[in-house]
């Protein structure tokens, strides 16, 4: 965030004043706006705090041998005896830990060989972190870097994009034109954020089921009458359909309460426990159900949702197997 | 009124990084020369400056006094831990790390701002977020990361067992973090889920163990679990769910004329990877080995036999 102009505590003026002396001792009477703009400090503060607080700072005796000297001529500044602030202080483990994790998934979306000033970047915060290629990764290859990059650069140009889209709860592939926002992570999936013309509202798509993205030669138009990005209502707006069945598990499922978004549930005198959950289409119950043991049962549900879907799902895949003897 | 706090605390840094032994908070006081006399109210000040000083990261430590009797407890600031290494970045890497952190915001993360000031500034109007990660809920990655850059042991409960790890590699993958180390009670690497740890608490003193030059990977293929002889098992998948097979099998596939796929899959633990199949219900088949095909239908049978409601 760029700072709050002329509002800097005196907690962020430390921070910043620390950051910016090796940096000024580096190179060589940098100019004063210069320094103003890159370290965010506003200039005429950075004026006054530079010519009247640095001024006074030094080690005991404070005599003008130990005390910091400042020099500023024609705009320009120059920092002297202040060896003990020559370098910056070490990152705290989060801000090493944040830097190289970003560093690392920007790398990672543009290919190491097509990012060669980051790669130079990493490698030497890795150096100076302690850390190497064996000790810090990050992948994210269940995502193909070709397509991030894509909806990237889309983000950025802000361009409409196309996509070839599998639901997985419906088990259909459709194409839809998006107006992409903003690529998330959320439970351990990572989800384009966009405007569907499609459904005329916002979704979350996940990466790895795109199969296919399009940069369009159209600007990216989000209808005001969109209704509210997710974000701000802070609610998922997958395609999910919204009927609740129970089902009747044994104990050796029970894995599935802390695997699936579980509405309720119940165990029996016997041990086998009621689940009731929100179904988000009938594919995605099918796997579900063939992901249980056999004995897993419907036991109450929409119409539309047959009870035997385990079995039919069953039947389904036999048929194939079957067809081709 | 803050021109004077700013003053007070660059001064005292200035005492603590030109000092060679601890000093006490009374001779702090003498030599920064501008406490207030009253002690409550200098005691006050004091502990502000320290925990001004801390908050940035100064690694503000305590030791005793030389000399003193009985022991005085002094302040000291240890500069190889103080001072960031030398990095010597050029401004097209400085600017590409800028570029990654206007392009990934964590969310409610830190900013990343006051370390590229550390690390030089920039000047470049910040680019909109693109990527939004998720704040890593694992609240000790960060610890763990400072950990294995220091070489210190840590001590955890994971699994309701305690486990004393020399940590090696943070690793993340299929969204998750997870540690690789040495397992000292037995003596053999371990992967762990980080979010799965708790209790963690990080030796004070380093450890100087040595990190493997080839540190072990985090393995998450299911078909691979177990020690079972490998079967080389061979999959048709059709076109539609191609690109999303390729995700969930984590196995290269071949595209046939037909615009079928063929993948070649390696399987170790037959179980796991029927599981892994199901999910592309009929919409998949094992062509060979027949024993597979056989098994699969079997397991794929019992689903057929149970006749669970309305049949």
């Amino acid at each position: 965030m760029r700072s709050r102009m002329g509002q800097l505590k005196a907690a962020e003026k430390l921070e910043r004043l620390l950051a910016m002396i090796p940096w000024i001792i580096d190179n060589d009477g940098p100019r004063l706006d210069l320094i103003a703009k890159r370290f965010e400090y506003p200039e005429e503060v950075l004026l006054a705090d530079l010519t009247k607080v640095l001024f006074m700072v030094g080690p005991y005796p404070h005599t003008p041998d130990t005390l910091i000297e400042v020099v500023i001529e024609d705009g320009r500044v120059w920092i002297d005896q202040a060896d003990w602030l020559s370098r910056p202080i070490r990152l705290t483990p989060e801000q090493g830990f944040n830097l190289l994790r970003k560093a690392k998934t920007l790398e990672f979306i543009h290919g190491r060989s097509e990012a060669i000033a980051l790669s130079g970047a990493i490698d030497k915060l890795e150096i100076a972190l302690g850390q190497s290629k064996e000790t810090f990764d990050l992948d994210i290859s269940k995502i193909r870097n070709t397509d991030l990059l894509t909806i990237n650069e889309s983000i950025r140009e802000e361009n409409q994009l196309r996509i070839r889209y599998y639901a997985y709860g419906k088990d259909e592939n459709s194409t839809r034109t998006v107006h992409p926002i903003e690529i998330v992570n959320r439970d351990h999936n990572y989800y384009l954020h966009a405007y569907c013309e499609v459904a005329n509202d916002y979704r979350l798509f996940r990466l790895d089921r795109i199969l296919e993205v399009e940069t369009m030669d159209k600007s990216n138009l989000i209808p005001e009458e969109g209704g509210e990005s997710p974000f701000l209502e802070e609610k998922w707006n997958l395609d999910v359909e919204g009927d609740l069945i129970t089902l009747n598990i044994s104990q050796e499922d029970a894995w599935m309460l802390s695997t699936y978004p579980i509405e309720e549930y119940s165990q029996n005198e016997n041990g086998d426990i009621q689940v009731k959950l929100v179904v988000a289409g009938i594919a995605w119950l099918k796997r579900l159900l063939l992901r249980l043991s056999p004995t897993a049962e419907i036991i109450e549900a929409p119409e539309h949702i047959p009870t035997d879907l385990a079995k039919q799902a069953a039947i389904a895949i036999t048929n194939r197997y079957k067809e081709n003897l | 009124m803050t021109s004077k706090k700013l003053e007070r605390t660059l001064n005292l840094l200035a005492e603590l990084l030109n000092a060679e032994t601890p000093k006490s908070a009374s001779e702090l006081k003498t030599r920064v020369g501008m406490y207030p006399d009253d002690l409550a109210a200098f005691r006050r000040t004091f502990d502000r400056d320290k925990n001004a000083l801390r908050d940035m990261g100064v690694p503000l430590e305590l030791a005793p006094v030389p000399g003193t009797n009985p022991p005085v407890e002094g302040y000291f600031i240890n500069k190889s831990s103080y001072y960031l290494k030398e990095l010597d970045l050029t401004e097209e890497e400085l600017s590409a790390l800028n570029l990654a952190i206007a392009s990934i915001e964590v969310l409610d993360g830190l900013t990343e701002a006051e370390a590229m000031r550390k690390l030089g500034g920039f000047d470049e109007e910040l680019a909109p977020n693109v990527f939004k990660l998720q704040n890593s809920d694992d609240e000790y990655v960060a610890k763990l990361f400072d950990a294995i850059a220091q070489r210190k042991q840590v001590g955890f409960t994971y699994g309701s067992k305690p486990r004393d790890v020399e940590p090696w590699r943070l690793e993340f993958t299929n969204g998750r973090w997870y540690l690789i180390g040495n397992d000292l009670a037995e003596a053999a690497a371990k992967t762990f889920r980080v979010d799965k740890i708790t209790e963690m608490e990080v030796d004070e003193a380093p450890a100087r163990y040595e990190i493997p030059s080839s540190t072990p990977r985090v393995n998450l293929k299911p078909r691979s679990y177990g020690n079972d002889e490998a079967i080389e098992t061979t999959v048709r998948i059709d076109s539609d769910l191609l690109d999303w097979a390729n995700t969930s099998l984590q196995t290269d596939i071949q595209i046939q004329q037909d615009g079928s796929g063929i993948a070649k899959v390696d399987v170790h633990n037959k179980e796991a990877f029927f599981t892994r199949l199901t999910l592309l219900l009929d919409h998949a088949e094992i062509l060979s080995p027949e024993e597979m095909r056989n098994e699969y239908l079997a397991h794929i049978g019992k689903f057929n036999e149970v006749s669970n409601g309305a049949t």
